[in-house]
């Protein structure tokens, strides 16, 4: 796994983090680049050294005033092209809420959050759901398949809502499905497929658009251990083929197959490190 | 997302809810077969009041002694109050009319017909037979003997079904029928005209026998009717216009107390669309309630499916679909609902009517309606839908996703 040492920071204080926060809105290079050459390594080229989706000093606020709940405050960090991240925490950490906000499903109360150089807090709800049909690829703890649909609609799906034609959409997700094993059950209805049969599919749908991120929930998380492995393995041959993953996970045993972690605990990052 | 998929999309969903969306659909389905079937009923029973017309003449004006414009509010032509006399002084002024090819009056009666051993009663009327058999024209078909013709006395001539049902045995050219004691006899009997055409049961004599056999059981002047044929190219309703001056000043009467009534082709058919189209309404908004206890329907039904597919919607906004297309989807789904409630509701109107016409009522299906049962029950399920389709669209995405 080369170039996998370059992409982190230096673990950083949870107290401090607010006043570095401060200090880092006043200069997102300043931010960008310090979590980036972290440890000092040169970047090789061609691999990591392209910005996917930076965080910069974000916070999400529940309610207003002295009564406000931070679900996430000062956040700050940075994934690079080709990176397998995984975020962890416990229930309660804010782990969703940040999710969210990677995905543009929500927008942050304080800060910004750019994906691929891009600012997303500024652009319209319309623009901000194109961004998030051709950047990011979701895949859920529950699977979320329509389940009137068959695996290759599943999978067809995001191509639908841009209009690529029938013969092209068709041509892609049975491609997909085939390389992840799903061949012989491009016909069948979620219900007639097992766990592990469902993830697969869901994560075939996540890779249709090309995305820049897979941003994965709990992706084992419904599943048994062995075949939570699977769907494990898959993540990882996806990482190595090149893609951007973020694993969001309380976890501990993912861990293992991420080259860098992002821990958070009450809504704070506790430690952002590298781990190969 | 376009269309086809949008439609394949609502397709698939509604499938795998299959129950509630036949229910839905069912409900649908009552309202517009009820609009097919009350409106096509009425269709038919126009057409064949329409069809009774042709015999009229495009081009005869009729007038009668009593203003038929008020029969509506007295319910009965009996009740009608004030009803005047024709005369023929009226019938003089009325000829120097311009634009009028051929006028007759007309004396009509009810009159005991003896044949053989038999007597019935029937209303007979005395024409002026060359200007009636003009009028007429080539309704007036002859099957066997003659038309009446000016010399004629105490001569008959019978419609279809007076000869032919009105008495046990058939009278026939030359035979002898007493009519009001006074012997007549048969000159001619006409070609059957349709069952629907007066002339079938028309017994018609000469006018002065008329005016002799009721003496005095009406005025010295009266007559009953006149009938008047427009010159070919003259404009029928001008023409009635200058009659009807004519006859107001004749009778020094005005437009509101008028005593007599100028009948038209235009007049009937007018009446006749009033009356239907009065029908068409009370019936239609029978079938529009039904329509609108559907449309509720199907809001019920997108409200729920909504509630349900909530994480469904948090997933089609996770990859990127915008509000509006959501809102779309689900008013295409909705609008499925009511197409195929309307095309099931046209199905079952047709089949009704044709059970219908098959019992004997005139029913009738047009196109337009056809068309426009399953248009109308499409909008009237996207405005059905359009609110909970707003209310989808509108979901929160992390609350949809979240929801298990």
């Amino acid at each position: 796994m080369t170039g996998a040492k370059s992409a982190s920071s230096k673990p950083q204080p949870a107290g401090k983090a607010a006043a570095m926060c401060t200090q880092a809105a006043n200069s997102h290079e300043a931010a960008g680049t310090s979590l980036h050459t972290g440890n000092g390594k040169p970047v090789p080229p061609g691999m990591h050294e392209r910005e996917i989706l930076r965080l910069e000093c974000v916070s999400k606020l529940y309610g207003s005033g002295e009564s406000g709940v931070a679900a996430i405050r000062d956040m700050d960090f940075t994934i690079h092209n080709g990176e397998l991240t995984s975020v962890l925490g416990p229930s309660g950490s804010g782990k969703s809420t940040l999710l969210h906000l990677m995905g543009l499903l929500d927008k942050p109360t304080t800060g910004k959050v750019y994906i691929a150089g891009t600012d997303t807090t500024s652009i319209s709800d319309a623009d901000q759901a194109r961004l998030r049909g051709k950047m990011i690829g979701f895949v859920f703890q529950a699977f979320n398949l329509i389940s009137s649909f068959t695996a290759l609609e599943n999978v067809e799906l995001p191509l639908m809502i841009y209009d690529v034609p029938k013969e092209e959409r068709r041509k892609k997700a049975t491609a997909i499905l085939e390389r992840l094993q799903m061949g012989h059950r491009l016909n069948h209805l979620p219900s007639q497929l097992s766990g592990g049969e469902r993830q697969r599919v869901a994560i075939a749908r996540a890779l249709i658009n090309d995305p820049e991120i897979i941003l994965a929930d709990e992706p084992t998380g419904n599943l048994d251990s062995k075949t939570g492995e699977e769907v494990l393995k898959i993540i990882e041959d996806l990482h190595q083929e090149g893609r951007t993953i973020i694993l969001v996970t309380h976890d501990e045993s993912l861990v293992k197959v991420t080259e860098k972690v992002v821990r958070i605990r009450d809504g704070r990052l506790v430690k952002s490190e590298v781990l190969v | 997302m376009n269309t086809a998929d949008m439609l394949n999309y609502s397709i698939k969903s509604m499938r795998s809810r299959s129950l509630r969306s036949w229910l839905t659909i069912v409900g649908v389905v009552v309202g517009i077969t009820a609009m097919v079937l009350l409106v096509g009923l009425v269709q038919g029973l126009k057409n064949d009041v329409e069809s009774q017309l042709k015999g009229f003449g495009t081009n005869t004006i009729v007038i009668i002694p009593m203003d038929v414009s008020k029969v509506a509010s007295y319910g009965s032509t009996q009740m009608v109050p004030s009803s005047g006399k024709l005369t023929e002084l009226d019938y003089q002024r009325v000829k120097k009319a311009g634009s009028i090819d051929a006028i007759t009056k007309i004396l009509s009666g009810r009159f005991n017909m003896q044949f053989k051993n038999e007597s019935i009663t029937v209303s007979a009327s005395g024409i002026e037979p060359e200007n009636y058999g003009r009028i007429i024209g080539s309704s007036l078909e002859i099957d066997t003997g003659r038309f009446l013709v000016p010399s004629d006395h105490h001569a008959l001539v019978l419609g279809y079904s007076i000869a032919d049902s009105g008495f046990t045995k058939k009278p026939e050219v030359g035979s002898d029928i007493y009519v009001s004691g006074e012997k007549f006899k048969v000159v001619g009997i006409l070609k059957k005209a349709g069952s629907a055409n007066s002339l079938d049961s028309a017994v018609l004599m000469p006018f002065d026998d008329a005016k002799s056999l009721l003496g005095d059981s009406i005025g010295p002047n009266e007559i009953s009717a006149i009938r008047i044929l427009v010159k070919e190219g003259e404009n029928v309703n001008e023409t009635a216009d200058q009659i009807e001056s004519i006859m107001l000043s004749s009778h020094r009467k005005n437009e509101d107390n008028k005593d007599f009534s100028l009948v038209t082709a235009g007049y009937i058919s007018s009446q006749i669309d009033q009356t239907t189209s009065l029908l068409s309404l009370f019936l239609g908004a029978i079938a529009g309630i039904s329509l609108v206890v559907g449309a509720i329907g199907i809001s019920n039904t997108m409200f729920m499916t909504v509630l349900e597919r909530r994480q469904e919607i948090g997933l089609l906004k996770a990859i990127g679909m915008e509000e509006g297309e959501i809102e779309r989807l689900f008013i295409a789904e909705a609008g499925v609902i009511g197409i195929a409630g309307g095309t099931l509701g046209l199905l079952l109107g047709a089949l009704l009517i044709g059970v219908a016409n098959l019992l004997g009522f005139p029913a009738q299906i047009l196109p337009q309606i056809a068309i426009g049962a399953v248009v109308f029950s499409a909008i009237v399920g996207m405005a059905a839908g359009f609110i909970p389709s707003r209310q989808a669209a509108r979901l929160d995405a992390i609350e949809a996703l979240r929801y298990e």
